[in-house]
């Protein structure tokens, strides 16, 4: 017994070094697995408020180029504001038709951390759920899909962006409604891959990639991207289709989070009926 | 000389933090360089600090900087890492005379050559854990080696001009 202890008191510092990796280790597991609750994050309050500091200094820089971009967004919404004044015969019959049309609510919200160069990144937006946002809600920016709430504070929220090898979102190439899987590949922050379209399928380069609607993230048809080019090797049930994504996660300024009426309807009536939507 | 020796290792952990968190966060270049330059703080812990006090010290630094890079756990296990072999780094780069017993690990004491291969040694084992991890399980071998190497240029450039801007104006 004498000699255990001695023994343990040799190599303390090694013991030691062990467990604080094991801390370490276990830390990045319960961190990496899927939308756990995890505390020490950005959208913790003092980290928060340090990185909007930080942005207030930062953003003075390129005001310009994000007025544009509100310019730019707010004539395409005037247009489709237009389009819907015209649609005279717009009668929603029933409940249930009312509530559809009425689904999505837009939360704006501004970026105030953002990565793109890593191989899992992160995006921290200025709401948190005093201003409704719950974690597993879908996030778009102008020009199309960003990513997904994973956890929320009351000011602030994480969001995993596209850019994250481990998350993926469910895509149709919107001519022919042909359904596949977009999943980034951890190198180039501006391509991401469509999975699972089947050989047998017909489609063409510049096609758009839009979100299917399958699950309740994001509304059906929102952009993700355009085919950049693609491949199909012998023997594989597959294409392998490179898709350049819509938005340009380097200059992301504003977002908005989608908050779903109908999520919870739709997923506890899949899961009561023992099917689950990919995601 | 006592207060000194309080005051100099927290003005530094501040340095060290605000570099990394509020400039160096933002820098990458060819999208694969990045400066972890808060690890200058571990390297240039003094000589006589305990080993596991060191090893702590790695833990909750790493912390500070995992919340805001939201990647907890990695930094810490490749901080604690190199606080735990730092010391096995400087016996093995023992210099012919030996080391005096109030050493400080700069450039000034123990010349430019012990100083790079010292630093260059840990900056590249921290990067390279450090990247492992990030890329766990993902088919990016040769990305992920391009970074580790691009990385420890950055971080070690940086260091070392830091450490000449800190410290050179003391003699």
């Amino acid at each position: 017994m004498h000699r255990l202890f001695h023994f343990l008191y040799q190599h303390k510092a090694f013991l030691f070094f062990l467990i604080l990796e094991t801390i370490c280790i276990w830390l990045i597991i319960r961190n990496n697995s899927y939308q756990s609750a995890s505390y020490f994050n950005t959208s913790s309050y003092v980290v928060g408020e340090v990185l909007r500091t930080t942005n207030n200094v930062t953003e003075y820089f390129n005001l310009k180029d994000v007025n544009a971009q509100l310019a730019g967004e707010n004539a395409r919404l005037k247009k489709l504001l237009t389009k819907e004044y015209q649609k005279q015969d717009f009668i929603i019959s029933n409940k249930s038709e009312f509530l559809k049309a009425n689904q999505y609510n837009f939360i704006p919200a501004k970026v105030v951390n953002n990565s793109t160069n890593r191989f899992t990144n992160f995006i921290t937006l200025d709401k948190g759920s005093l201003d409704g946002i719950k974690p597993g809600m879908g996030v778009i920016g102008q020009d199309g899909v960003v990513g997904k709430v994973k956890s929320c504070s009351e000011n602030f929220s994480t969001v995993i962006s596209l850019l994250h090898e481990k998350w993926s979102v469910s895509a149709k190439i919107a001519n022919g409604g042909i359904d596949g899987i977009v999943k980034w590949q951890g190198t180039d922050p501006a391509v991401a891959e469509l999975q699972y379209v089947g050989r047998h399928h017909h489609f063409s380069i510049g096609d758009s990639v839009v979100t299917s609607g399958y699950n309740t993230l994001f509304p059906p048809g929102i952009l993700i991207g355009r085919i950049q080019d693609f491949k199909i090797d012998q023997g594989k049930p597959f294409y392998k289709i490179n898709v350049k994504l819509a938005t340009d996660f380097s200059t992301l300024k504003y977002v908005y989070v989608i908050e779903n009426y109908l999520k919870a309807e739709k997923d506890s009536l899949e899961q009561s009926s023992n099917y689950s939507s990919d995601e | 000389m006592r207060s000194r020796s309080l005051i100099m290792p927290l003005l530094l952990v501040i340095l060290f933090w605000v570099l990394q968190i509020l400039i160096f966060r933002n820098f990458a270049f060819f999208n694969k360089a990045f400066c972890y330059i808060y690890i200058g703080f571990i390297l240039t812990l003094p000589y006589e600090i305990p080993h596991m006090a060191a090893m702590l010290i790695g833990l909750f630094f790493g912390f500070t900087i995992d919340v805001f890079y939201d990647t907890l756990g990695m930094h810490m296990a490749s901080c604690v890492f190199i606080a735990y072999i730092r010391p096995y780094v400087i016996n093995m780069l023992t210099p012919r005379g030996g080391y005096d017993a109030t050493m400080e690990l700069s450039i000034q004491s123990l010349g430019f050559q012990w100083f790079a291969s010292y630093s260059a040694i840990l900056i590249f084992i921290h990067h390279t854990l450090l990247f492992a991890i990030e890329s766990w399980g993902l088919n990016v071998f040769f990305l992920a080696i391009s970074k580790i190497i691009l990385s420890t240029a950055f971080t070690f450039g940086v260091f070392i001009l830091l450490q000449f801007l800190l410290f050179s104006r003391k003699r």
